[in-house]
C-alpha cells in the first residue's frame, strides 16, 4: 500500500494524471471522514480546497509519507475554516444532515456490518476532540502513531493515550446501546462537530485510564 | 470495570493499537468469539469509498492538470528575480563595455582640441562620481544632471560631450532648437555655453563646429548610413524627448558616454559594432 502509494506519488510529481486519480482515490475517502469531525457539514468545501492545495505544493513535497503530508494540509484547511466561521455568527446545526446520518445507518448495512459508516463516524466525532481525531486518524485515514504524532503536533505516545480513550468511551457507548439499532444520531441534541465542547455524556461513570 | 459485563479488552494501548490498526489495515479485528461492537465500529468507520465520497475527483483532477499548466506558484518569483538580477548585470557589463570602445573610439578620432571655455555652472555641490560607478542602467543615482567640477577642468575627453551635443543640436531644424534645449539632455550644452542664448555661438566655435555639422539637408529616410545628421533628420527630437524621459536625471557623465556609444557607432563605426541588444544603443541620438 505505501510502496504504491510512493511510486503514484512520484508519478504524480511528473505529471501523471491517472496517479493523481489514483492518489485522489486511495486517500481522499479517510480525507473527508476526518475532515467531517472536525468541519462538519462543510467538510467537502475543506477536502476540495485540500486537493487544490495538494495539486499546486505537489512540486514541493520532499517525500516522507504523503498521506500524512496531505492529511496535514486538510487539518490546517480545516482549521482556517473554523478560524473563519468563528468570525460568523455560528450556524445552527443542519438538521437534515444529522437525519442523513441516522438514515445511513439503516440503509447502509452490510455484511458482517451492524453500523453504518456515517453513524461510526458520527459516534466517533462525539469523542473529545482529541481523542475523536487520534482514532480518525489511526484507523481511518491509516496512519500510524508515530506519524499521526506529526501531523497533530504531538508525541506518538500522546496519540496512543488518547486513542486508547477514545476507544474505551466508544466502547463504553456501544455496551450502553447494547446491540439495538444504532441510535445515536437521532438523539444528539448537539452536533458531532461541536469541538471542545462537552456534550452529553453517558450517564455512567468513564473507565478510568489503566 | 463499571459493569464488570466485560473483561476489559482494552487494558492498555498495545490493545487499542492492534485494534485500531486491524481496522487501518480493513482486516476483521477478531476471528474467533463473538463479533465485538467496536470493532465493527472501527471497520464501519474505516469502510472502503462510498461513491459520493469521491464526488471531488474531476475537480481534484482540473486542479491537477491546471497546477501542471502554470508551474508551483514558490518557484517563478525566485526565477523572475534571478532573471532580472541577471539582465540587469548584463545590461550594466555591456554599457560599461560599450561605452568603453566607443569612447576610445571617438577620443581617438577626434583631433585633440583646445581646453574649452567652460563657465562652470552655478551648481556645483554635487560629490564626485566616477564613470565607472554606472555598471547598471538600474541603478541610477538620484542627482541631478549638473556641471560636474570634473568636467569644467578642461580637456579633450571634457570637451567631447559639448562637441557631440553640439553636433545634434546644429542638426536639428532651426525651429526646432530652441525646444531642444529645453530638454535635459541638452542640459550640458546649455550650461557649458552659459545659457540657451549662448548655445548657437558656442557651437559655431571650432573646436565644437570642427565635426561635421552641415544645415540640414532633406534625406531620404532610411537610407541607414548612420550619418549623424541623417539621423537626427530621421527620428527627430522626440527621441531625444523619449529618451530624456527614460533617462531621467542619470549622471551626465555617465550618459555622456552612453551617448557616446551611439556616436562613436554612427559616426564611425557605421554598422559594424552589432551590440544591438544593449539599452544605450537602441537610442538613436548621436
Amino acid at each position: 500500500m505505501t510502496a504504491e502509494l510512493s511510486e503514484a506519488v512520484a508519478k504524480a510529481r511528473s505529471g501523471d494524471e491517472e496517479a493523481f486519480r489514483f492518489l485522489y482515490r486511495s486517500i481522499q475517502p479517510g480525507l473527508l471522514r476526518y475532515v467531517t469531525a472536525l468541519v462538519g457539514a462543510d467538510a467537502e468545501d475543506v477536502a476540495s480546497e485540500t486537493w487544490l492545495q495538494i495539486s499546486r505544493d505537489l512540486p514541493s513535497f520532499t517525500g516522507g509519507e504523503f498521506r500524512a503530508w496531505a492529511i496535514t494540509i486538510a487539518r490546517n484547511r480545516a482549521m482556517d475554516h473554523l478560524r473563519r466561521q468563528r468570525r460568523r455568527p455560528s450556524l445552527p446545526v443542519p438538521v437534515q444532515a444529522l437525519n442523513e446520518l441516522a438514515g445511513d445507518a439503516d440503509t447502509a448495512e452490510r455484511a458482517g456490518e451492524s453500523l453504518g459508516t456515517e453513524a461510526a463516524l458520527a459516534l466517533i466525532a462525539t469523542l473529545p476532540p482529541r481523542e475523536a481525531e487520534a482514532v480518525l486518524l489511526r484507523a481511518v485515514v491509516g496512519l500510524d502513531a508515530e506519524t499521526a504524532g506529526r501531523v497533530l503536533g504531538r508525541r506518538a505516545g500522546a496519540v496512543r493515550t488518547a486513542a486508547h480513550r477514545g476507544l474505551r468511551r466508544l466502547a463504553a457507548l456501544l455496551e450502553q446501546h447494547g446491540t439495538e439499532p444504532f441510535p445515536v444520531m437521532s438523539e444528539r441534541a448537539t452536533p458531532p462537530r461541536s469541538r471542545g465542547e462537552l456534550r452529553p455524556r453517558a450517564p455512567r461513570a468513564e473507565p478510568a485510564d489503566g | 470495570m463499571s459493569d464488570g459485563r466485560e473483561p476489559d479488552r482494552l487494558a492498555d494501548r498495545a490493545e487499542a493499537d492492534r485494534l485500531l490498526d486491524a481496522a487501518r489495515a480493513g482486516e476483521p479485528a477478531e476471528a474467533d468469539g463473538p463479533p465485538d461492537p467496536l470493532a465493527e465500529l472501527l471497520a464501519a468507520a474505516a469502510a472502503p469509498a462510498r461513491a459520493h465520497e469521491l464526488d471531488g475527483e474531476q475537480a481534484a483532477l482540473a486542479a491537477f492538470r491546471a497546477a501542471r499548466a502554470t508551474p508551483a506558484t514558490l518557484r517563478p518569483p525566485r526565477r523572475r528575480r534571478l532573471t532580472a538580477g541577471a539582465l540587469a548585470w548584463a545590461a550594466g557589463l555591456l554599457v560599461t563595455a560599450t561605452a568603453g570602445v566607443a569612447f576610445a573610439a571617438v577620443t581617438l578620432e577626434q583631433p585633440p582640441a583646445p581646453p574649452v571655455p567652460v563657465s562652470p555652472a552655478p551648481v556645483t555641490g554635487r560629490p564626485e562620481s566616477r564613470p565607472a560607478e554606472s555598471t547598471s542602467t538600474d541603478a541610477r543615482p538620484d542627482v541631478a544632471p549638473s556641471a560636474d567640477p570634473e568636467r569644467s577642468s578642461g580637456g579633450p575627453e571634457q570637451d567631447e560631450p559639448a562637441v557631440r551635443l553640439c553636433a545634434a543640436y546644429l542638426a536639428k531644424k532651426p525651429a526646432q532648437r530652441e525646444k531642444a534645449l529645453t530638454t535635459p539632455s541638452f542640459r550640458p550644452l546649455v550650461e557649458a555655453a552659459g545659457g540657451v542664448g549662448e548655445v548657437e555661438a558656442y557651437c559655431q566655435e571650432p573646436a565644437r563646429a570642427g565635426r561635421p555639422s552641415p544645415p540640414p539637408v532633406p534625406a531620404e529616410p532610411g537610407n541607414g548610413q548612420g550619418k549623424v545628421k541623417d539621423k537626427d533628420k530621421d527620428q527627430g527630437d522626440d527621441q531625444v524627448k523619449d529618451k530624456d524621459k527614460d533617462q531621467g536625471d542619470d549622471q551626465v557623465k555617465d550618459k555622456d558616454k552612453d551617448q557616446g556609444d551611439d556616436q562613436g557607432k554612427v559616426k564611425d563605426k557605421g554598422d559594424g559594432k552589432g551590440n544591438g541588444s544593449g539599452p544605450a544603443s537602441a537610442l538613436p541620438v548621436g
